[in-house]
């Protein structure tokens, strides 16, 4: 079996504010094992980027994990000391976002800040920092690695400037990269490449992946195994092939057919709300939009079944499936 | 045949960089842009970042005025004329934005804000005939009226992009320019509002221009495409020709990598200069041959079934 490296278990954030605590994440369930590729996916607020901030105990001023616990490799992270927290963050898990230019420093050249982050995360001097960062670029099929290690952020494009966080984020040989929408920002043209590189360099280096888009395309290209988010929770999971193929929860197959735009058809699309995160959802959060409902959603939590082989959806019913 | 709503011919936004202290440099934004958007019809504009799409609706709403060409709005050349000159003439075009909840003032209710260009454009309207027209067009949105008198705060981006277009309709404009209607909306809203474009093309009795980089949802409405790459229109056409047939290697990149195809076209990295002639696309195309050099025009594909600017796909006849 192969050793689980990010486990979450019922992972509650909660905010405080003056009208009431906002409930971001409801109840997080995953686990991310060695070498894998894990997506989530989920429209805008539906707790995919909290989930990762809480898996790097990074989260907003104010926000806290209020239930649950996020461990690595056995250990949980919400009670890591400093030294073992800067240790975890960097070398062990890494961490690209979504927009490239911000992620880095406007005032330092690429080479300075590839190298800045080996030297806080791995042992080893200049040279050899320098060395690596070198080699990161090759890696990432860039033509000119001597051109853009001088250059500075605002001379990169936004295609070369995420492959500079990709590098960087690998120069530390981390166990675990986490990449929030690390391609939405791009042009459709460069967004394929990207995810391309990215996929071969985590397989190359034996690092687990968990990615997150509001787009299920690229979760479906590029991960094994799916999660779907909704409500601060993950209300389906499975294999690519349980979630694209054999979707069990009926927001997952509702989102499939939003996605696809066959012309001459009318679009699909969900009716009404994203449900209020200022309540804790005892009930299914998708019931008031879901077209299976019936009244045990009214007055039950939704159970959470797992299939013999490892499909998991929150939903009361078996939904029959489509085809 | 009628008169186009919109043409566009030959238009020009040249932008002067400086890059370093003393050197200045032109940089094409537009670089002889020509389309119609016939009455009746929806054209869609598509291209990536840098393709001159935004600008070129700036442009045509006279945000910005162009640095050469022409812009005739219902024959009447718009391109040079002063804010006070256009007044007239907003009335027949309105835009709808990417993102619904920056383009509405939050003090407003939807009402208000739907009226809004009625006061300003239809002055001959008295408040009776205002307050009719609003009804139309929220209606003509499905915009259920328990919402009219809500402030954007408590609308959902579906709801309020759906009142964007009703505001957009109001003044019964003969042109509405759509600028990314739904990126900024979710994968579940997105057909939702796609769907709405769809119905009111034909109950409605203006030409619609849809500026996107999300092919698929210009696919779902257009009836004409016109493809951008670094200002330049590479290609145009019946948007079911394009979609099934794409002629230019960069159209044929574009629509793979958005599909996620892996067998099709791919393009080299983007490089940081065009090149000084010839084929804009030629340092990406896996087809470039030395003749891509030479200065590539916009020429009828052989079936006359739209432009390219290709040699290859405009020379070579079919065995």
């Amino acid at each position: 079996m192969t050793e689980t490296l990010l486990s979450m278990v019922d992972v509650e954030v909660s905010i405080p504010t003056a009208n009431g605590d906002v409930v971001p994440l409801q109840g997080v369930d995953l686990d991310v094992r060695a070498g894998e590729t894990v997506g989530l996916v989920g429209e805008s607020g539906s707790g995919k980027s909290m989930t990762l901030r809480a898996a790097l105990r990074l989260l907003p001023e104010r926000a806290a994990v209020s239930r649950g616990d996020v461990r690595w490799r056995g250990r949980s992270v919400l009670r890591m000391e400093a030294a073992d927290l800067r240790r975890y963050r960097g070398a062990e898990v890494a961490m690209i976002f979504q927009d490239p230019v911000a992620a880095l420093n406007p005032m330092l050249t690429v080479e300075r800040q590839i190298v800045d982050t080996y030297l806080a995360n791995r042992e080893g001097d200049a040279t050899a920092a320098r060395e690596a960062a070198h080699a990161a670029l090759l890696g990432l099929d860039i033509p000119d690695p001597a051109g853009v290690l001088g250059r500075y952020p605002h001379q990169l494009s936004g295609g070369m400037a995420q492959r500079v966080n990709i590098a960087m984020a690998l120069v530390c040989e981390p166990d675990l990269l986490l990449a929030d929408e690390p391609t939405t920002g791009l042009d459709v043209t460069t967004q394929l490449q990207v995810l391309d590189l990215l996929e071969r360099r985590v397989r190359d280096e034996h690092a687990a992946l968990l990615f997150i888009s509001h787009d299920l395309r690229v979760v479906a290209r590029l991960c094994e195994r799916i999660g779907v988010m909704y409500a601060g929770r993950v209300v389906e999971f499975g294999t690519r092939e349980q979630i694209t193929q054999d979707p069990r929860h009926p927001y997952t197959r509702a989102l499939l057919s939003c996605a696809d735009l066959a012309p001459g058809r009318r679009p699909g699309f969900i009716r009404g709300q994203v449900p209020s995160l200022t309540i804790r959802h005892e009930l299914c959060p998708f019931r008031a939009r879901c077209d299976h409902v019936h009244d045990a959603c009214e007055r039950l939590p939704p159970p959470r079944r797992e299939t013999t082989d490892g499909h998991l959806a929150a939903c009361h019913l078996e939904v029959v499936p489509h085809g | 045949m009628a008169e186009p709503v919109l043409s566009v011919r030959d238009l020009h936004m040249t932008y002067r960089v400086r890059r370093s202290i003393g050197a200045v440099e032109e940089v094409r934004g537009v670089d002889g842009v020509s389309f119609d958007v016939p009455t009746g019809t929806t054209v869609g504009i598509v291209g990536e970042s840098g393709s001159g799409k935004s600008t070129i609706g700036r442009c045509v709403l006279g945000l910005t005025r162009p640095t050469g060409g022409e812009i005739q709005l219902l024959g009447t050349r718009i391109d040079s004329l002063s804010a006070r000159q256009l007044r007239p003439h907003r009335r027949h075009m309105q835009m709808v934005f990417q993102m619904p909840r920056r383009s509405f003032d939050p003090l407003l209710t939807v009402r208000r804000s739907v009226e809004q260009p009625l006061r300003r454009l239809r002055s001959e309207l008295d408040a009776d005939a205002r307050a009719t027209r609003v009804a139309e067009v929220l209606e003509a949105v499905k915009l259920g009226d328990d919402l009219w008198d809500r402030r954007p705060g408590e609308l959902s981006g579906g709801q309020l992009q759906r009142a964007a277009i009703a505001r957009a309709l109001a003044p019964e404009p003969a042109l509405v320019f759509l600028d990314e209607p739904t990126s900024a909306l979710d994968m579940s809203v997105r057909g939702e509002i796609l769907g709405l474009l769809m119905d009111l093309k034909d109950r409605v009795d203006a030409a619609f221009a849809f500026v996107s980089h999300d092919l698929e949802a210009v696919r779902a409405v257009a009836d004409e495409l016109v493809v951008l790459y670094l200002g330049q229109v590479v290609e145009q056409g019946p948007a079911g020709r394009v979609f099934a047939d794409p002629r230019h290697p960069y159209t044929q990149a574009l629509l793979a990598a958005g599909r996620f195809e892996t067998d099709g076209v791919t393009l080299g990295p983007r490089g940081d200069q065009e090149p000084a002639s010839g084929c804009r696309l030629a340092p990406r195309c896996p087809f470039a041959e030395p003749r891509c050099r030479e200065l590539q025009e916009l020429r009828p594909l052989q079936d006359e079934l739209g432009l390219a600017r290709c040699w290859k796909a405009t020379e070579t006849v079919d065995a």
